[in-house]
C-alpha cells in the first residue's frame, strides 16, 4: 500500500494544485460578469427601489461578489418594507456579522429572539451566530487546534505519531484603531515508533502589538514581536537542540480583495542544550503574495531567505520559494448529504529550497524539491480528520539525490 | 404673447426640479418625508421620488426614510432629521466623484456605496464635520454636540473645532472630544430603534441572499471591498518540518 501510495502521490499533488487552480480560475473570470449583471439591475432599482424581487436579486449579485455592505444596505430596506419578516432580519444579522458589526448583528439577532416567530431551525441558527457574536466582541479572544496523528515514510520506512497544537490569544488594547496584543503559541511533535531517527519537539511562542499602519480597519497592519522557540531531538545516543530567542516585524496588507502582501523578518540568537554544539545567530526574511480568486480560495507565493551563523564559522544560507493553494467547499445537499461530512478543504503546495554551507575552506549546497497534498474533513463544526501525503527529493549536487515519502493521518479539534 | 410670459417662468420654474439631474430616489417613507429642491416648492417625496442635488430633505416628528442614491450608498433618516444633499458628483463609467451633506438636525444612517470607497464621504452638521471612508455609519447631532459611531469599513473621522480624530474600531464613538471609547449596547439600540423604529416581527422566511449558512463562519470579517486579512499566513507548516526531519536538516531544519 505504501509503495503504491507513493507512486501516486505527485499525480495527486499536480492534480490538487491543478483542481485549486481550475476552480479558481472561473471564480476569477465569473466577477465581472456578475458585476454587470448588478449594475443592471441597480440601474431596474433605481425606477422601482421597492420591488422586492430586484432588491432579493441586489441582495444575491452583492454577497456572491463579497459585497456585504451593498447586501447590507439592501436588507436594511427589505426590513423597512417587510418589518415582520423575521428570516430577513436574521439575513441582515448575518450580513452585519460578516462585515464584522458585530455590535449591530448582535441588536438584530437579539429582535429576532424577542420576535417569539422563529421556527427551530431559524431558533438554533439565531443562538449560534448570538454565541459566536458575543465572543468576537469580546475583550479577549482565545482560538486554536489540538491534532494528533500517525505518520509513514516508505524510503526509510518508519512509522510514528506526531501531534501538534496551537493556541492565539487577542488582547484588545481598547484604543481608537483597536490595536491588539497577539500572543501566539504553537507545539508540535514527531514521536518516532523506532529509534532509528529523532524524536523531535519544538515550542515556539510569538508576542507583540498588532498595529494598524494606517489607522483603516483594512490597511496594512504590524507586528513587532519577541519570538521564543525550544527545539529538542532525542535520539538514542543523547538529547540535541536548542533555545533560541528573536526579534521581528511581521507585516500584512490587503490591498484589495484578491491581492495581499505579507512579509516576516526577524534576527535572532539561538544556544545550544550541549555543550558539544554550537551557538548560531540567525537571520530570516519571508516576503510574500497572496492571491484570492474567491471567498474560498487562497493560493500563496512566499520567497525565503534564512542566514545561520554558526560560533565555529559555519555560514549556511537557505533560499526558497514555496507556493501553496488551499480552497474550502461545501458539498451541500443531494445524495451524499448525510453520508459524508458537508464541509471540505483542499490543499496543496510545491516548495524549492536551496541550502548552501560555507564552512570558509569548503562550501556546499544542496537543493530540495517538495511536494504534497492534504484533504481535511469537518465532522463536526469543530472535528477534523486530515489526510495529507508528500515527498521530498534532495540532490546533493553530485550526482547523488535522496528521496523520501511521507503520509498520514490526523484528527484534530478546532476551538 | 406679454400674458403668456409669466405662465411660461412659473412652468419653466415648476419644471426645474425635475430637469435637474436626479442623484437618487426615495427608497421608503413612512409616513411622511418632504423634500423642497433648490428653488422650488416643498413636497411630498413618495417611494421613487427622484432626488437632486442641493434638495433639502426633511422627516416630519413620526416620519422616517430610506434613501438611494447612483453610487448605491443608502441613507436613512430618523424621525425630525433635515439634511441637504449638497455634493454629490458621480461618474458611473470611472466610479470617480465625491458625496457630501449637510445634516442641520436629527440622526441617519450612511451606509457607503461606490464614492465613500474611493474618497471620503462627507457629512457636516452645524459644529463638526465627518468623514467617512468605505464606512457604515450612525451619526446623531443633538443641540450643538455631533456624535457619529463607525459601524463598519475602513475608517470614520471628525473634525471639531479644527481638531480632527479618527477610529477604526468597530463600535467607536466620535464626538465633540474627539474618540470617546466603544458604543454601549443600550445607546446603540436606542439610535436603531430611532432610525427603524420598534422592530414589529413576525414569522417570515429569509429572503433567500444566500448571505450566511446555519452556522457562523470561522471566517474573520471582510471590508465593504472584499479585504480579509489571512491568518494562516505566517503558520509554521508542521507537515514540511517533519519530512525535512525525516532527511534531517536541509531547508526546513532549523540550526542546520
Amino acid at each position: 500500500m505504501a509503495f503504491a501510495l507513493s507512486r501516486v502521490l505527485p499525480t495527486c499533488t499536480a492534480l490538487a494544485v491543478a483542481a485549486t487552480l481550475a476552480l479558481a480560475g472561473p471564480a476569477a473570470a465569473q466577477a465581472p460578469a456578475l458585476e454587470s449583471q448588478r449594475q443592471a439591475v441597480f440601474a431596474q432599482l433605481l425606477a422601482a427601489p421597492a420591488d422586492r424581487a430586484l432588491m432579493l436579486q441586489y441582495a444575491r449579485l452583492s454577497v456572491q461578489l463579497r459585497d456585504f455592505e451593498a447586501a447590507a444596505a439592501t436588507l436594511e430596506r427589505f426590513v423597512d418594507l417587510e418589518p415582520r419578516n423575521v428570516g430577513a432580519r436574521i439575513e441582515l444579522a448575518i450580513a452585519y456579522f460578516a462585515l464584522g458589526a458585530y455590535d449591530v448583528a448582535a441588536y438584530h439577532l437579539a429582535a429576532a429572539e424577542a420576535s417569539g416567530a422563529l421556527t427551530p431551525e431559524q431558533a438554533a441558527q439565531v443562538a449560534r451566530y448570538r454565541d459566536e457574536t458575543a465572543e468576537r466582541d469580546a475583550p479577549q479572544q482565545l482560538q486554536g487546534f489540538v491534532a494528533l496523528g500517525r505518520g509513514w515514510t516508505r524510503e526509510a520506512d518508519l512509522q510514528g505519531g506526531f501531534g501538534s497544537a496551537a493556541l492565539e490569544w487577542r488582547i484588545d488594547l481598547g484604543d481608537r484603531h483597536a490595536t491588539q496584543w497577539v500572543t501566539a503559541l504553537s507545539y508540535a511533535a514527531y514521536l518516532p515508533g523506532e529509534q532509528t531517527f529523532s524524536q523531535r519537539e519544538v515550542t515556539r511562542l510569538r508576542s507583540g502589538p498588532e498595529f494598524r499602519l494606517a489607522g483603516d480597519a483594512y490597511g496594512p497592519r504590524l507586528q513587532p514581536y519577541v519570538e521564543l522557540t525550544w527545539l529538542r531531538e532525542d535520539s538514542v545516543f543523547f538529547t540535541d537542540g536548542y533555545d533560541s530567542v528573536a526579534i521581528g516585524l511581521a507585516y500584512q496588507n490587503p490591498i484589495d480583495a484578491r491581492w495581499t502582501v505579507y512579509a516576516d523578518l526577524q534576527a535572532g540568537e539561538a544556544d545550544p542544550v550541549n555543550s558539544f554544539s554550537q551557538g548560531f545567530r540567525f537571520h530570516d526574511a519571508r516576503l510574500g503574495a497572496g492571491y484570492r480568486p474567491s471567498r474560498d480560495t487562497r493560493i500563496r507565493a512566499t520567497l525565503g531567505w534564512r542566514q545561520e551563523d554558526f560560533d565555529f564559522g559555519l555560514v549556511e544560507t537557505t533560499h526558497s520559494l514555496r507556493i501553496e493553494a488551499q480552497h474550502s467547499f461545501d458539498i451541500g445537499g443531494g445524495a451524499l448529504r448525510g453520508a459524508l461530512p458537508r464541509n471540505w478543504e483542499v490543499g496543496a503546495f510545491v516548495q524549492r529550497a536551496v541550502v548552501e554551507e560555507d564552512f570558509g575552506f569548503f562550501t556546499s549546497e544542496t537543493t530540495d524539491t517538495l511536494y504534497g497534498g492534504a484533504l481535511r474533513a469537518y465532522v463536526t463544526e469543530a472535528v477534523f480528520l486530515d489526510l495529507r501525503g508528500g515527498r521530498m527529493e534532495r540532490d546533493f549536487g553530485f550526482g547523488f539525490v535522496q528521496t523520501e515519502t511521507f503520509y498520514g493521518v490526523q484528527i484534530g479539534w478546532e476551538f | 404673447m406679454p400674458r403668456l410670459l409669466p405662465l411660461l417662468c412659473l412652468t419653466a420654474l415648476l419644471a426645474a426640479p425635475a430637469a435637474a439631474q436626479q442623484i437618487g430616489t426615495v427608497a421608503s417613507s413612512e409616513p411622511t418625508l418632504r423634500g423642497t429642491p433648490p428653488g422650488a416648492a416643498t413636497r411630498t417625496l413618495a417611494i421613487g421620488t427622484g432626488l437632486v442635488q442641493d434638495e433639502t430633505v426633511a422627516s416630519s416628528a413620526s416620519g422616517r426614510g430610506q434613501l438611494l442614491f447612483l453610487d448605491q450608498s443608502t441613507l436613512t433618516l430618523a424621525p425630525n432629521t433635515t439634511i441637504v444633499l449638497d455634493r454629490f458628483v458621480f461618474d458611473p463609467a470611472t466610479g470617480a466623484g465625491e458625496m457630501g451633506l449637510r445634516l442641520t438636525e436629527g440622526a441617519l444612517r450612511f451606509i457607503g456605496g461606490t464614492l465613500s470607497r474611493g474618497q471620503e464621504a462627507t457629512i457636516t452638521t452645524p459644529t463638526a464635520s465627518i468623514g467617512i471612508r468605505g464606512s457604515t455609519t450612525l451619526v446623531l447631532h443633538r443641540g450643538s454636540e455631533t456624535y457619529a459611531i463607525f459601524i463598519a469599513g475602513d475608517r470614520l473621522c471628525i473634525t471639531v473645532g479644527g481638531t480632527r480624530s479618527c477610529t477604526s474600531r468597530q463600535g467607536g464613538v466620535l464626538g465633540p472630544g474627539g474618540y470617546m471609547g466603544s458604543v454601549s449596547g443600550a445607546f446603540l439600540a436606542d439610535l436603531l430603534r430611532l432610525l427603524d423604529g420598534l422592530p414589529p416581527l413576525g414569522p417570515g422566511s429569509g429572503p433567500g441572499t444566500g448571505i450566511g449558512g446555519p452556522n457562523p463562519s470561522d471566517r474573520g470579517p471582510v471590508s465593504p471591498e472584499g479585504e480579509e486579512f489571512d491568518p494562516a499566513l505566517f503558520d509554521d507548516d508542521a507537515f514540511v518540518n517533519f519530512l525535512m526531519e525525516v532527511l534531517g536538516g536541509g531547508s526546513g531544519g532549523e540550526g542546520g
